[in-house]
């Protein structure tokens, strides 16, 4: 169940009563609370994979404290176990069928016969997610940054935690297990922020991506019989669907942590006003970036350290490349990943990779005109890698920029009815994201200096604009990596 | 936490009664489904496709039969026969004796789409209205929105179409649509083509699906008398179900034998108006109505004796 | 060397890698105190440090500092 349905309300609004009145303040017994909880929840969506989820779990809590009670020698080896089984998981369960198909393909281009058969592998939900919660315990257990936790239920909790094991964001051991050990109490304003952040998220998810996508579904089927126009305003409204789809998802589930009492980390920090691509990347899916960054770039970073500005650049590239293979088990994802490594160079060399400028605005309010062409520039070069990530093979990506660039029929228009009626929403979420981008989401500050009967208001349009205009049910696009 | 339980209340009382109210707005011009499952459980009932729902008029069987029937048929998608309709059919009957049945087949409404014409799990009903709308009696029918206007709750306050009313006794009127020549000639070659190129090739006859009819059949003998039809149709169509099914009627055979009779319509094809080639515009609708009503009458008075 | 001496070095290196004369160390410094000191930072002023003591560092040393302190032990300790 997705946390925008009905039977997930009715499902957290028990669990809610649970967890604040009998249970009101008791860690131990709120613990087990949501441990069951996030593996029914869990259950519900995949029970198959309950038993891979508990037993990963156990596994690594054990090696966690194998890590900080052993030998510098031992420690370092259970590491590596653990690094190597959690990425093993992740490797077999998303990319086994992939290499098989590809090494196939590979060796009969060569000549060489190959019918090796795929497996019927299953994808566990959220494995994407969870792997990296469990690898990124360890790590930090033996660079020494956290104490391991004798307290499984905790741990298991941080592992399979509800509102985040799908689809992340992707906390670190750091900040979140330290926040299941200690007492929560009620707080009002953490909860009310958590229902603005949820409203906030349904409505980007529901209002814009979920219409974006029927659209964007439709145009990307038959790609040949449409016109260069139509192919740019496609791939325009799909950065803004993969926005709404993915921020909209990550709003909804930090608001239910948050009503939880737990600050769950941050996902998205308003990626489309950044400046370069390397600011584009501090601020979408952080979670994500923030991981690799620390696991993977850091280290190739350190090791490469005197190679100077090559060194940077090469674990850049690898590093990107990755983050794009994430995603998923296709060539065009590493397409994806390496065209935005290769971006960061120019960044590199000339130095604006490591500038941090706070964005500032003009006394209107409204972005300098050098910074404006920034943005722009940005995101159009971060639309064409989108289309890059969205293409299934190589053939659907060469018909879709030479149909974009293609002038015979320049302007044919297709059937923008269904679009029409959101594209007032899109300017307004974005004028209010503009406006409130110095709070941690747009609507937590929005109305809060006016009468709560005006603000209250603005809640009213904002869920009828749910009502009215909820794009029929979308899977979330993120859902099976 | 006293402070936000009465602030989540107050807040959410006015969209709550908003929702509620939805309920009352709902009508017959929302869509061609919902006022059937807001009626009380019926006696008699007319089943089948869109060609039922949309030519068998109750008023007429009442005047003629002096009966109240009801018509509980939906389209070629939601109601073929099937598991899926046999069971909302009992849920829609109020188990009363003595009532009247009609039933219009065709072969569309026993054929399947899918790999395997008899696999009950990927019939093309599945997780449609019938499938999933418990109550069909119940007025508002709040079960009936959520699970199947989601998406179209704006279809409520601004008819999706002018064209379409669903009436109280299950008849869908359909109105002002252009009659001339070449507005019906447009409409048909469409739906001939659709008919044809897409549905065609992929349907099979399905003994689950002839299984079913079966066994509504026999279900509602034990309540009244069972009348099955085949509604006219276009010539064009025709030859499309001649190529589907050439031996129809010879399919039927056991179903017909069990029932209190079977009149195939469809020998006077040419005498009617279409809509779009499988559709009766509505004064040719009446006109069956009564041919219909009136045999049936024959029949009872037949069975008498 | 003592620790006192080596601090002042390292600020030093701190002030001319992150060209911001107004840094200023102690023991207890953290990334999260100095605005330009980030992982990327980071690294340039290792490689700064390794140049000016002459020394290397393992890659797990230099991923578990925690603070300036943490720097300061590994650079005494491999100074003999």
């Amino acid at each position: 169940m997705t946390i925008n349905s009905l039977n997930f309300l009715l499902f957290f609004v028990v669990i809610y009563f649970f967890y604040n009145f009998p249970l009101r303040e008791k860690t131990t017994a709120q613990n087990w609370l949501l441990l069951i909880s996030s593996y029914i929840f869990y259950g519900i969506a995949n029970w198959k994979m309950i038993p891979l989820l508990l037993c990963s779990t156990l596994i690594f809590y054990i090696l966690g404290i194998l890590i900080s009670t052993s030998s510098e020698k031992k420690s370092s080896l259970f590491t590596t176990t653990g690094v190597v089984a959690g990425i093993g998981l992740l490797l077999y369960f998303k990319y086994l069928n992939f290499f098989i198909e590809s090494f196939s393909t590979l060796f009969n281009s060569i000549g060489l016969k190959a019918n090796w058969g795929t497996f019927n592998i299953i994808l566990p939900l959220g494995i994407s997610f969870f792997t990296f919660r469990l690898i990124s315990y360890i790590i930090e257990t033996y660079r020494g940054k956290i104490e391991p936790t004798r307290d499984f239920v905790v741990f298991a909790n941080y592992i399979a935690f509800f509102p985040t094991i799908i689809s992340g964001p992707i906390d670190r051991p750091n900040n979140f297990i330290p926040q299941l050990e200690k007492k929560r109490t009620f707080n009002y304003n953490l909860t009310v922020d958590g229902f603005r952040q949820i409203l906030w998220g349904m409505f980007k998810k529901m209002v814009i991506a979920d219409n974006l996508a029927i659209f964007i579904n439709n145009t990307w089927s038959d790609i040949p019989n449409q016109s260069g126009s139509t192919l740019i305003i496609t791939s325009i409204l799909y950065s803004i669907q993969m926005y709404t789809d993915f921020s909209g998802y990550s709003d909804m589930a930090i608001g239910v942590g948050k009503i939880l009492g737990f600050r769950i980390t941050k996902n998205f920090n308003y990626p489309f006003f950044a400046r370069n691509v390397a600011e584009y990347w501090r601020n979408w899916h952080i979670s994500l970036t923030s991981w690799l960054t620390d696991y993977v770039f850091m280290p190739l970073n350190v090791k490469f350290r005197n190679l100077g500005k090559q060194g940077l650049i090469l674990a850049i590239v690898i590093n990107m490349v990755i983050v794009g293979l994430w995603h998923g088990a296709n060539w065009t994802y590493g397409a994806f990943g390496l065209y935005h490594g290769l971006l960061f160079i120019p960044l590199i060399i000339s130095g604006a990779f490591f500038k941090k400028k706070k964005l500032k605005t003009t006394k209107l309010g409204l972005p300098t005109l050098n910074d404006f062409f920034k943005i722009l520039g940005t995101f159009t070069l971060v639309t064409i890698g989108l289309i890059i990530f969205r293409s299934e093979n190589i053939h659907q990506l060469n018909n879709y920029i030479s149909g974009l660039l293609n002038l015979t029929d320049f302007f044919t228009t297709t059937d923008y009815s269904k679009i029409k009626p959101i594209i007032p929403f899109i300017l307004i979420m974005f004028i209010i994201e503009w406006r409130k981008k110095d709070s941690e989401f747009a609507l937590s500050s929005l109305g809060r200096e006016w009468h709560f009967s005006l603000r209250w208001i603005m809640y009213y349009m904002i869920l009828f604009s749910i009502f009215w205009l909820s794009g029929k049910e979308q899977q979330f696009i993120y859902f099976q990596f | 936490m006293k402070n936000l339980i009465k602030k989540v209340f107050f807040f959410s009382t006015p969209p709550i009664i908003a929702l509620i109210s939805i309920g009352f707005i709902v009508d017959g011009t929302t869509d061609a489904f919902y006022i059937r499952f807001t009626t009380p459980k019926q006696q008699s009932l007319i089943l089948g496709t869109s060609r039922a729902a949309q030519a068998l008029q109750p008023i007429v069987f009442k005047k003629v039969l002096k009966k109240d029937i009801y018509n509980y048929s939906f389209t070629g998608t939601q109601s073929p026969f099937g598991k899926i309709y046999y069971e909302s059919i009992k849920q829609k009957h109020n188990k009363a004796k003595n009532g009247i049945f009609i039933i219009a087949i065709d072969p569309w409404s026993i054929s399947s789409q899918c790999e395997n014409p008899n696999d009950l799990s990927s019939f093309r009903e599945n997780n449609l209205c019938l499938d999933n709308t418990y109550l069909v009696d119940i007025k508002p029918n709040y079960q009936y929105l959520y699970k199947n206007l989601e998406g179209k709750y704006k279809d409520i306050f601004i008819p999706p179409t002018n064209y379409m009313y669903l009436h109280t006794d299950g008849w869908l009127e359909i109105k002002d649509l252009a009659m001339d020549s070449l507005s019906i000639l447009r409409r048909t070659d469409v739906k001939i083509n659709t008919y044809r190129n897409e549905m065609l090739p992929k349907s099979k006859f399905s003994t689950t699906r002839l299984l079913y009819l079966k066994k509504t059949v026999s279900y509602l003998k034990e309540f009244g008398e069972v009348y099955l039809v085949r509604i006219p149709i276009h010539d064009r169509m025709m030859q499309i179900e001649n190529d589907l099914m050439p031996n129809f009627n010879i399919k039927i055979k056991e179903v017909q034998a069990i029932s209190n009779g079977y009149i195939d319509l469809t020998t006077r094809n040419g005498e009617f108006k279409y809509l779009d080639g499988t559709h009766l515009h509505q004064d040719s609708g009446k006109k069956v109505s009564i041919i219909l009503a009136n045999w049936i009458k024959n029949q009872q008075k037949k069975n008498k004796y | 060397m003592g620790n006192n001496e080596t601090l002042s070095q390292v600020q030093n290196i701190f002030r001319d890698e992150l060209d911001n004369e107004n840094i200023v160390l102690t023991e207890e410094t953290t990334a999260n105190d100095i605005e330009e000191w980030d992982s990327l930072t980071h690294i340039m002023l290792v490689v700064a440090i390794e140049k000016h003591f002459k020394i290397k560092f393992t890659s797990k040393e230099i991923l578990s500092w925690k603070n300036v302190f943490g720097m300061i032990e590994n650079i005494t300790s491999k100074q003999g």
